[in-house]
């Protein structure tokens, strides 16, 4: 399983996308730029629904709402942020591979973050129908906030190992 | 009300004494940057590569055992900055190089970073200077 793994980064190493990113002088500054805008924007509307959920800015609309209104921007932020990332990691998957602080990140923290997340999407259909929300809903939202402050965590201590 | 936003500043003021320790050092947190040493010896592979540039050298020990060290440098923009290019170093090629060594005693050391370029001497020439300063 490890070493299939550790052939499948070798040959994105080995791809035109992944040899582009490493050897040129401005792509790998540009796919970190892309990267980092994708995941902002999706940080950015997972974070306003959170806080609403929590009953922060109660009064402008209900989180089922505010969910709604966001649900295109909150996916597209996901395929950007999934795009620039990809990119990154092909430049030198197997380094990435062997780093403990990526295997944290990809490998349990944003999976689980991104299950919960779709989870309390949804239920925010039904929390989320008066301004006033449920206190499980209040706990979700928290809930989700940090599991993407810890993923951010993770990343940046990418470099430090 | 209050309470809520209370709680958010606790926890935005908790996020951020958290992120300051890890994004300060940019990815020279296990490296002793306060110590220089000076590694002579024959490069074995240059990577001249994103996210950052790998020298790897055969050095000579006191015991006359061969150490093979792997220096870090930084971005091929950063280190194109510097006056690198990837036929700078190559297999063969007798260096002098400055490291800041890594903390745990491996033979790995940082001798670039995006604000920071240790001396480098490739077959007498320093790499960045205009001639040999020796």
């Amino acid at each position: 399983m490890h070493d299939s793994f550790l052939a499948f980064c070798k040959w994105l190493e080995s791809t035109w996308w992944g040899t582009d990113v490493r050897s040129s002088l401005w792509a790998y500054p540009f796919i970190q730029l892309i990267h980092f805008t994708g995941l902002s924007i999706w940080l950015g509307t997972n974070a306003a629904v959170d806080m609403r959920l929590l009953g922060v800015g109660k009064q402008r609309q209900t989180a089922a709402q505010l969910s709604d209104a966001l649900f295109v921007w909150n996916w597209i932020g996901f395929c950007i942020v999934v795009l620039g990332g990809f990119l990154l990691f092909s430049a030198t998957a197997s380094t990435y591979f062997a780093n403990p602080a990526f295997q944290v990140k990809l490998g349990m923290l944003v999976p689980l973050a991104l299950v919960w997340h779709i989870v309390v999407q949804r239920k925010t259909h039904t929390w989320g129908q008066t301004s006033d929300t449920p206190s499980v809903a209040k706990l979700a939202g928290l809930v989700e906030l940090l599991l993407w402050i810890s993923v951010v965590t993770a990343a940046v201590e990418i470099p430090n190992h | 009300m209050r309470r809520m936003t209370l709680s958010i500043l606790i926890l935005t003021a908790g996020i951020s004494l958290f992120s300051n320790g890890t994004s300060a050092h940019h990815g020279v947190a296990h490296y002793d940057m306060k110590r220089t040493i000076v590694l002579t010896g024959t490069v074995a592979a240059f990577d001249w590569g994103n996210p950052h540039c790998l020298v790897h050298m055969d050095v000579m020990d006191d015991n006359g055992h061969f150490q093979h060290w792997t220096l870090e440098m930084s971005s091929i923009f950063a280190m194109s900055k510097r006056g690198w290019s990837k036929d700078t170093v190559k297999r063969g090629d007798q260096v002098v190089a400055e490291t800041h060594p890594a903390q745990n005693g491996i033979p790995l050391g940082i001798s670039s970073g995006p604000d920071f370029g240790l001396k480098f001497v490739v077959n007498g020439k320093e790499i960045g200077k205009e001639s040999s300063s020796r």
